[in-house]
């Protein structure tokens, strides 16, 4: 239900390295606040860039009947022009249609998304785009 | 006897007295009746004539304080006036003529005094003394007692008896002393000294006191020692063997010592029995064997004497006597352990022992232990043993022990699990639920899940899920119980389920694009 990423514990660490544990939990409470249904948010591995996206939800299953239980996105986001699931940054999201990923390094990253239902049956990607992101 | 000391004293007086009758002479025969002479001539013929000495003077001593005279008179008593009695050469009393004794009184006791007695003429002229005694006055102490005889007339008592004194004061009482120490007293001849301890030896005197409190001397010492508490040592102990089992006893009480309450017959040194008479019969002996006995006295206050003669006698030949104390242990779920002792008098003579479990003979032995193997688990088995003699006679059988074997591994599988229930939770996954099995023995330590025949699971619950498993597919579960023992039961009845049917995942979401910064 809201925006996650496996670098959300990582970043501010190595950020607040100098500042002392008392910090780094105040700052993780920051970033939960931030990512919130509706102004979904996600922390890259470390940088001070960022960047938004948005995408349309499906509406069928893959056989083409109506799609009953969508539950959410996943988001897949990587240096590698070639974006694979298996090595690509994944980003567990909720059910909104829109992301943005924050402390991120500048640079050119290439970044597509998919659906999963209830069951877990995760849908393939969608297209992928790329972006150029640039520091603050 | 010391005349020449005594015969001044008179003569000085005799001088005196004839001025006096120089005057009064004439007056004086006239007043007695006697014809007068002259003056002058008067006195010469009284001093020619003065009085002979009273003769066979005696003195005995009658008391403490008193010794009584008696003389005779003098030869020729013409003219006698009067009798002067001196007591160690001093004039204590004048005693008119006629009067031949005298009382002398209020003397020391026990002294000796000496006495003479003279005759003095009408005109004053005294004669010679008479013969001298001695007399002493008796003691006011009386003597002491005589014959003192002490008899102990029990463990605590010594009686005292005595004859009065036959000389001195009379007694009034007796002090009695023990050992030196004054005890008591009394006005008989006879004490009893009780609370003495027993066999203890005291010696007596005693004395005999007036009534003035003169004590006398000690009579003679006697001793006597307070009898025993203990009971001598019974007499004649006879011992015969009665049969190959039995030693009969006899003996006489003792013939000393305080009486016997009972006896303790010792059998080779231990003791085997309380006998309240003079017999007793040992019995359970060993065959052929000898034993030694003694028999001690034991008084009503526990007091145990010395023991009696030893008396030896020898069972007759026969058999043993049975084994014992016998023990019987289970060691293992198989195995018991027996251990027991040898007959009474020991093993001499034994030659094996013979085993019975449960009433047969299952083994011989030559040791006093025995190790029955091979027996059922969980099972209760009753032993005794024999003991077989050197001649092949074999004794009474022992008091039976009996022994419980160990319960053993658990050899039998658990139950199966019941009403066993496949639910398919999706399209790959199955939830199984059972009742428990059960296993008496060891209990139910896990259960093991088929899937189709094959094993997919062990868990130590009821319930397992079961995943990985194909869409809209049929499978078939069985479930197993496993105990203690790690012994594995029949398999539940089979459970069928039918996965979830497949469904294909969502379209992939679409028009992914930038949203551009600071929009």
């Amino acid at each position: 239900m809201r925006c996650h990423s496996t670098g959300h514990a990582q970043a501010p660490v190595q950020r607040r390295r100098g500042r002392g544990r008392r910090a780094s939990v105040l700052f993780a409470l920051l970033v939960f606040v931030g990512c919130k249904p509706g102004a979904p948010d996600a922390m890259g591995p470390g940088g001070s860039a960022s960047f938004s996206v948005a995408w349309k939800a499906p509406t069928t299953s893959a056989d083409g009947t109506a799609l009953e239980d969508l539950a959410s996105y996943r988001l897949y986001y990587s240096t590698d022009s070639a974006l694979d699931r298996s090595t690509a940054t994944e980003v567990d999201l909720g059910d909104s249609t829109h992301c943005t990923v924050r402390g991120i390094a500048p640079g050119t990253y290439f970044v597509a998304v998919s659906a999963v239902d209830q069951r877990g049956n995760e849908s393939d990607l969608s297209n992928t785009i790329r972006i150029d992101v640039v520091g603050p | 006897m010391r005349r020449a000391g005594a015969r001044p004293q008179p003569l000085r007086r005799r001088r005196t007295r004839r001025f006096v009758t120089r005057g009064f002479g004439a007056v004086a025969a006239l007043w007695i009746g006697l014809p007068p002479v002259p003056a002058s001539r008067a006195a010469h013929e009284i001093q020619r004539e003065a009085p002979s000495a009273p003769r066979n003077l005696s003195a005995s001593a009658v008391s403490a304080s008193e010794i009584d005279l008696a003389w005779s008179p003098p030869d020729h008593p013409k003219g006698l006036g009067h009798y002067n009695v001196y007591r160690d050469n001093v004039l204590v009393a004048t005693v008119p003529v006629g009067t031949t004794i005298f009382k002398d009184t209020r003397l020391q006791p026990a002294t000796k005094y000496h006495y003479y007695v003279t005759g003095v003429d009408l005109i004053g002229s005294e004669g010679p003394a008479s013969n001298k005694v001695d007399a002493t006055t008796l003691t006011d102490v009386p003597g002491p007692p005589k014959n003192l005889a002490a008899q102990a007339a029990s463990s605590s008592e010594i009686d005292l008896t005595w004859d009065a004194p036959t000389s001195g004061a009379g007694a009034a009482h007796y002090e009695v002393y023990r050992d030196g120490s004054d005890i008591g007293a009394t006005t008989s001849t006879s004490y009893a000294d009780e609370g003495l301890s027993p066999s203890t030896t005291h010696s007596y005197v005693v004395t005999a006191v007036s009534s003035a409190g003169k004590e006398s001397s000690p009579s003679n010492q006697a001793s006597a020692t307070t009898l025993t508490d203990v009971p001598g040592a019974p007499q004649h102990l006879k011992a015969q063997a009665a049969s190959s089992s039995e030693i009969d006893l006899t003996w006489n009480p003792p013939s000393s010592g305080a009486a016997a309450d009972h006896y303790i017959v010792y059998r080779n040194g231990g003791p085997v029995a309380q006998s309240a008479s003079t017999s007793y019969a040992d019995r359970g002996l060993p065959a052929a064997t000898s034993f030694e006995y003694v028999v001690t006295a034991v008084s009503a206050d526990g007091k145990e004497g010395p023991e009696s003669n030893k008396a030896t006698a020898t069972t007759e030949p026969g058999p043993p006597g049975p084994p014992q104390n016998l023990t019987a242990q289970a060691a293992s779920s198989s195995r018991i352990d027996l251990a027991w002792d040898p007959p009474i008098g020991g093993s001499t003579g034994i030659d094996h022992y013979d085993v019975y479990r449960d009433g047969s003979k299952i083994d011989s032995t030559g040791s006093t232990l025995y190790a029955d193997m091979a027996l059922e688990p969980a099972t209760k088995y009753t032993y005794a043993v024999s003991a077989v003699g050197l001649l092949g006679l074999e004794s009474p059988r022992s008091a039976e022990a009996s022994a419980t074997t160990a319960k053993g591994p658990d050899t039998s599988p658990p139950t199966a699990p019941t009403a066993l229930q496949a639910k398919a939770t999706g399209m790959s996954t199955v939830q199984l639920t059972w009742s428990a099995a059960s296993d008496p023995e060891s209990g139910i330590a896990s259960y093991v899940i088929y899937r189709d025949g094959n094993r997919v699971g062990q868990v130590d619950g009821l319930s397992f899920t079961d995943g990985g498993l194909k869409p809209s597919s049929q499978y078939s579960y069985r479930v197993s119980a496993i105990n203690g023992a790690k012994l594995e039961g029949p398999r539940s009845d089979p459970a069928t389920v039918t996965t979830g049917a497949d469904k294909l995942p969502p379209s992939p979401p679409t028009d992914l694009h930038v949203i551009p910064s600071g929009s």
